[in-house]
């Protein structure tokens, strides 16, 4: 009679920890699924902020090129240094 | 009662076996209809599964970047929208016609022909900007789309246009840097399968081979972008000025080898290299082989004094500037008797040249400029990149020695000029360019001597007569330092045979002209209506001398002439040249007053003065912290206007 309880009882405990398990499996399996939705938005927002900051480096270099920045010196009167105006901090022979 | 009980046991048991019976149909149907599908139709329904729910997406990188050497950025791709149609989805032809019409500036009848094709994927407009594309998604077209492309863009515009090349509509490198790197910059394809859900969207539930990078690799350029625009604008000035076709030019840094500036005129814009003729794209300073003229005698004199034929003492009869060699004439601009051979080179006797040369023999010569790389590629990563035009020593007679002892009957580019100026410059040892800091190139490092350092250092100090004395190439002198340099007047080859009245101007300058820091070698096809290259290349390749000095900070401070008295000499007998001081010249032409916050009080005051405004100053330190007339006004006529700054 004990050993039909034992035998009961394991059964039980194996039917309940497969129940368990597979409740565990499913809930891991929608929290997957809803990180993988997740990550996809995250993804797309990345994305979207690197092309953006790509977008405004062209821009950057664009409003810092040689010729624009010749063209905003040559409005207000500043030019290359010539000779005479150029100041080297004491003990710097060679400033670069 | 017994009787009753067994019926009623017997009844239920049958009821038992009906259930059981029936339950075991059902299970035996189940099993057998999962039997089924799983060994006789699984391999079909897993396909099908896999289609609903898996999706191939590919994913192309995008292209690398090009950078100069401060890590400025000469070239970037940039996401961009591209607009294309579903024909069978519209479901307005006319009515997508007019609005898509509106928003890409596509005729309408265009459009409508594209919509009526019975097609399932036309391309309508590619690379569009974000403003249209916004349009675009907000009109909802059914049957019109947008995909992401990515597109080149140069954010230089017009600066080393030939140089960077560009790359077509797919990203493929058609020109320059751009072609010659493809493999490097051009973004690789990733292939992989995604999961999907039931409405389509895309599931990443692990990498499922996205760790890859498609990322194209960058280059780093030894140009810098400063420098490179200071001899683009140099350069165009010199070639509008005397109305020349074209033409290139170069800075080296001799320390490195590396190529600072290579510019070419005219130029165009690689975002909208479309508008330009294909003979602009051309990068002139490594593809355009010309006769370098008098610039190539340098060479000549480091031959002659290597192979110990000559000394820089040693006399030669210039002829009066006309002399007669196998029925053939060689003359020279001014007319000179017997000059000593660093006076030859000092006043570029062509006649002189020829004579060292003869008694220097084709075979020593030849050899002598095959070595600095004359008739060899450069090896710069530069497409099509040319040898020149050096013919077999057997094939000169004596004419083509004499004439290719003065620069003549022989082809070179600026780019093989600069890279033989290198050795020049570095002692007689042999010194590769560099066009590109990353990738390294894999060119050969050993340092291979050419010429002795004391030819090298007699050849220099020829050429800073040029510059420093009554030569050829006063008009590059820089105040407080000294150049070495050398103009060159090459007669242009006629297409019928002979020469014809056409030149090319050229001038060299190594600055500081002992231990040369930089090398600037420019030249300026068919200049008119004067043609010589101390007048036309000379003052552009000073400019460029001396704003790159100035980058560095190593412009030396203006050399004021000192006044000598000679013996006897009363102070009114000196003349009044000697004691006036060059004025500084006076360029500030804003219209409007800039902003001094925060400028050394000494800058401010001197762009105050050079406007003709003497500033009264308010406060005690040496750093301008307010001003009036505030920043952006207009500067006032009255010269007496009131001009306030003040210091803390």
């Amino acid at each position: 009679m004990s050993d039909s309880k034992g035998i009961a009882m394991a059964l039980t405990l194996t039917m309940g920890s497969a129940l368990i398990l597979g409740l565990v499996s499913v809930w891991l399996n929608i929290e997957r699924v809803d990180k993988a939705y997740d990550l996809r938005r995250m993804e797309k927002r990345l994305d979207e902020q690197e092309a953006l900051a790509a977008k405004l480096e062209v821009e950057r270099n664009n409003l810092l090129s040689p010729i624009r920045l010749r063209e905003l010196a040559q409005k207000y009167g500043f030019g290359p240094a010539s000779q005479g105006q150029i100041r080297r901090p004491a003990g710097k022979t060679k400033p670069q | 009662m017994a009787k009753r009980k067994k019926e009623s046991l017997k009844a239920s048991r049958t009821k038992l076996l009906i259930v059981m019976v029936l339950f075991a149909l059902v299970w035996t149907g189940l099993l057998g209809r999962a039997a089924w599908l799983q060994l006789f139709k699984g391999a079909d329904l897993s396909r099908m599964v896999s289609r609903q729910h898996l999706a191939a997406e590919l994913e192309r990188g995008e292209r690398g970047s090009i950078y100069d050497r401060n890590g400025n950025l000469l070239a970037t791709s940039v996401e961009a929208s591209s607009v294309y149609i579903r024909p069978v989805k519209v479901k307005d032809v006319d009515g997508t016609a007019y609005k898509l019409s509106r928003i890409l500036g596509i005729s309408q009848a265009k459009l409508r022909k594209k919509l009526s094709r019975k097609s399932n994927f036309i391309w309508i407009k590619r690379q569009i900007n974000d403003r249209i594309s916004r349009k675009i998604e907000q009109a909802k077209l059914p049957g019109v789309y947008l995909t992401t492309e990515y597109v080149r863009l140069y954010p230089n515009n017009y600066l080393a246009g030939q140089m960077l090349g560009f790359s077509g509509i797919d990203g493929k490198g058609l020109e320059g840097l751009e072609k010659e790197f493809n493999d490097r910059l051009a973004g690789r394809k990733a292939q992989f399968v995604v999961q999907r859900d039931a409405s389509g969207r895309r599931l990443y539930l692990d990498a499922m081979g996205r760790e890859m990078d498609v990322r194209g690799k960058d280059i780093h350029l030894t140009i810098d972008s400063h420098l490179q625009s200071v001899t683009e604008n140099a350069l165009a000035d010199s070639v509008k000025k005397y109305n020349g076709k074209w033409g290139s030019a170069i800075v080296v840094e001799v320390a490195s080898g590396d190529v600072l500036a290579m510019a070419n005129y005219p130029s165009f814009n690689p975002n909208i290299f479309r508008t330009s003729s294909p003979n602009i794209w051309r990068n002139r300073a490594a593809l355009d082989v010309v006769e370098p003229g008098s610039t190539f005698k340098p060479f000549l004199m480091a031959a002659a004094l290597e192979h110990k034929v000559v000394t820089p003492e040693k006399l030669f009869d210039c002829e009066n500037g006309r002399w007669k060699i196998n029925g053939k004439y060689i003359k020279d601009t001014h007319k000179e008797g017997w000059l000593p051979v660093h006076k030859i080179l000092r006043y570029s006797s062509n006649i002189g040249s020829a004579k060292i040369g003869i008694e220097l023999g084709v075979q020593n010569y030849h050899k002598f400029i095959s070595d600095l790389g004359f008739g060899h590629k450069t090896g710069l990563p530069i497409p099509g990149d040319r040898k020149g035009l050096i013919r077999p020593a057997a094939k000169w007679n004596e004419i083509d020695l004499a004439a290719g002892s003065f620069g003549q009957g022989i082809g070179v580019t600026t780019v093989q000029m600069a890279k033989a100026y290198l050795a020049l410059a570095n002692k007689g040892v042999e010194k590769p360019l560099r066009l590109v800091q990353y990738p390294r190139s894999e060119q050969d490092e050993t340092p291979k001597r050419i010429f002795s350092a004391d030819v090298a250092e007699k050849v220099l100090s020829m050429m800073r007569e040029v510059v420093q004395d009554d030569g050829t190439g006063r008009k590059a002198r820089i105040s407080g330092t000294t150049v070495a340099g050398k103009t060159g007047t090459a007669q242009k080859a006629h297409s019928k045979g002979g020469y014809g009245a056409e030149y090319i101007a050229a001038f060299v300058a190594l600055v500081p002209g002992y231990n040369p820091d930089y090398i600037v070698y420019m030249m300026v096809d068919d200049p008119k209506p004067n043609h010589y290259g101390g007048t036309v290349v000379a003052p552009a390749v000073k400019k460029i001398m001396t704003d790159t000095l100035a980058y560095y900070g190593k412009l030396p401070e203006q050399r004021k002439p000192t006044p000598v008295m000679a013996a006897g000499e009363t102070l009114t007998a000196m003349p009044k040249k000697a004691l006036r001081a060059t004025p500084m010249q006076i360029t500030a032409s804003g219209e409007k007053v800039p902003d001094l916050k925060g400028m050394p009080i000494r800058r401010a005051i001197e762009i105050l003065v050079r406007k003709g405004f003497v500033p009264k100053l308010k406060g005690q330190g040496m750093t301008v912290t307010k001003q009036l007339p505030v920043a952006g006004d207009k500067w006032p006529e009255d010269k007496k206007a009131e001009m306030v700054l003040w210091v803390s």
